[in-house]
């Protein structure tokens, strides 16, 4: 992570990140009507733009959860850059070739670029560790669940039946075995930030 | 091999390592990059578990709040008309409310003339004994618009009788064949004559000077028509566009 000091719009990651429905609809109104014009001059409508406003604020939700994701550039910038990519990709997977975006997919603001970049990295590292997390054997799934759904290894034990020390080594196991799947993807090298 | 790799990176992020194997761990860390990149990817893994199983039910409750005002912002956007979209059928609309604007105006501010008057009712004289030949031939003639025959009918009505209202339709015949001078001067006799069709023979007469194109005669003559008169609104809305 960048050690820049962060924009004062901050404060929608933070609001977003402790579930502040005053910041949210902040975010909704401030910067929404930009990225519902955008999509529905190219090809999309208001339940589209809808979808992908409510998307690409998950993925910024994760990404500040798992990541501390810092904001370097002013928000709207950035993400107004997101929808646009999620809502050009979408585009791409409806085999809308023809479509021609009517913009650039790239900001005026240079940070924005560059956390756009992360931000979109980072949700594609997510959605492969999904797809992995799908193929992992149904008892490594469990144990996984159970693992970090519950915050003691012992009651985990427990649960499952097994010794403590079995569990651990397991639970160790399973996020090896998770972690190789990952790193032998084709798509992994891509990914590497 | 591998599997003993896993079991110590665990037990580094439990914070469950001994002076010495952590130093063993870091030492690994700074000079085996293949290590590195494992540990690395199981720190984004193990966190990425984390945040789906651990802290599940707060991402939950942050969908909900975001479904939530989601669906109030586009309700409400629904409830605002569009400002200032482009619609072709609008062109349309403008352009028919344009052409009715432009007919009225044209209709209300035109110099008028005399043939957007000239519309009759149908006639239908009441018989009168010896006249009644006459008078169904001048009807007939009348309300066919043959105004040449007409005339020649109701002049020799109004010779065999002094009556006003022959007169009023001898004129207006006469004006329809451009016969001004004998037609004014039947108006004129009307006019004279206190009748009830007074105010009818200010109307034709004015209608007459109309289509002498003498407006200043037209609008004098539509001048004395008064208000209770049924011709006054008429009478009125001519005179305005004469004036």
């Amino acid at each position: 992570m960048s050690v820049q000091k962060a924009h004062p719009d901050q404060k929608y990651i933070e609001g977003l990140k402790q579930d502040n429905s005053f910041v949210i609809r902040e975010i909704y109104d401030k910067f929404a009507p930009k990225v519902i014009h955008f999509i529905c001059q190219n090809n999309g409508d208001d339940a589209q733009a809808k979808d992908v406003i409510q998307e690409v604020l998950l993925v910024i939700y994760d990404q500040a959860c798992i990541k501390d994701l810092k904001l370097t550039c002013p928000f709207d910038a950035y993400f107004f850059l997101l929808c646009k990519r999620r809502w050009y990709n979408k585009l791409k997977k409806k085999k809308l070739d023809t479509v021609t975006i009517k913009e650039e997919i790239v900001s005026e603001h240079e940070g924005a670029n560059h956390l756009e970049f992360e931000t979109s990295l980072f949700q594609d590292q997510q959605e492969l560790f999904k797809r992995m997390f799908g193929e992992l054997g149904k008892s490594c799934q469990d144990l996984l669940k159970k693992s970090f759904e519950i915050d003691s290894m012992k009651k985990v034990a427990e649960k499952l039946d097994i010794s403590y020390a079995y569990a651990r080594k397991k639970k160790s196991l399973c996020i090896g075995k998770l972690t190789e799947m990952i790193q032998n993807s084709p798509h992994y090298k891509n990914l590497k930030s | 091999m591998k599997e003993q790799e896993y079991i110590l990176i665990e037990n580094y992020l439990a914070d469950d390592l001994t002076a010495k194997e952590l130093g063993d761990f870091e030492d690994k860390l700074r000079t085996d990059l293949e290590f590195r990149e494992t540990f690395e990817t199981y720190q984004q893994v193990s966190d990425q578990l984390k945040h789906e199983f651990t802290h599940y039910s707060e991402k939950e409750a942050v969908k909900k709040s975001i479904d939530k005002v989601a669906n109030t912002y586009f309700e409400k956007k629904k409830e605002q008309p569009k400002k200032s979209s482009f619609k072709p059928w609008r062109i349309g609309v403008a352009a028919m409310i344009l052409i009715l604007v432009g007919i009225y105006a044209y209709q209300e501010f035109s110099t008028p003339v005399y043939s957007d008057y000239n519309q009759y009712p149908t006639v239908s004289f009441q018989s009168r004994g010896e006249e009644s030949e006459s008078l169904r031939e001048a009807e007939e003639a009348f309300n066919s618009h043959q105004f040449a025959e007409a005339a020649t009918h109701f002049e020799v009505l109004v010779k065999g009788n002094d009556n006003v209202e022959y007169k009023l339709y001898w004129a207006i015949s006469l004006v329809e064949t451009d016969q001004f001078e004998k037609a004014d001067q039947l108006y004129l006799d009307i006019l004279k004559s206190e009748s009830v069709f007074v105010h009818e023979a200010l109307w034709f007469g004015a209608l007459s000077k109309l289509k002498q194109e003498d407006n200043k005669a037209a609008s004098q003559l539509l001048s004395q028509i008064p208000e209770e008169s049924d011709r006054y609104k008429e009478a009125q809305k001519l005179y305005k566009k004469l004036n």
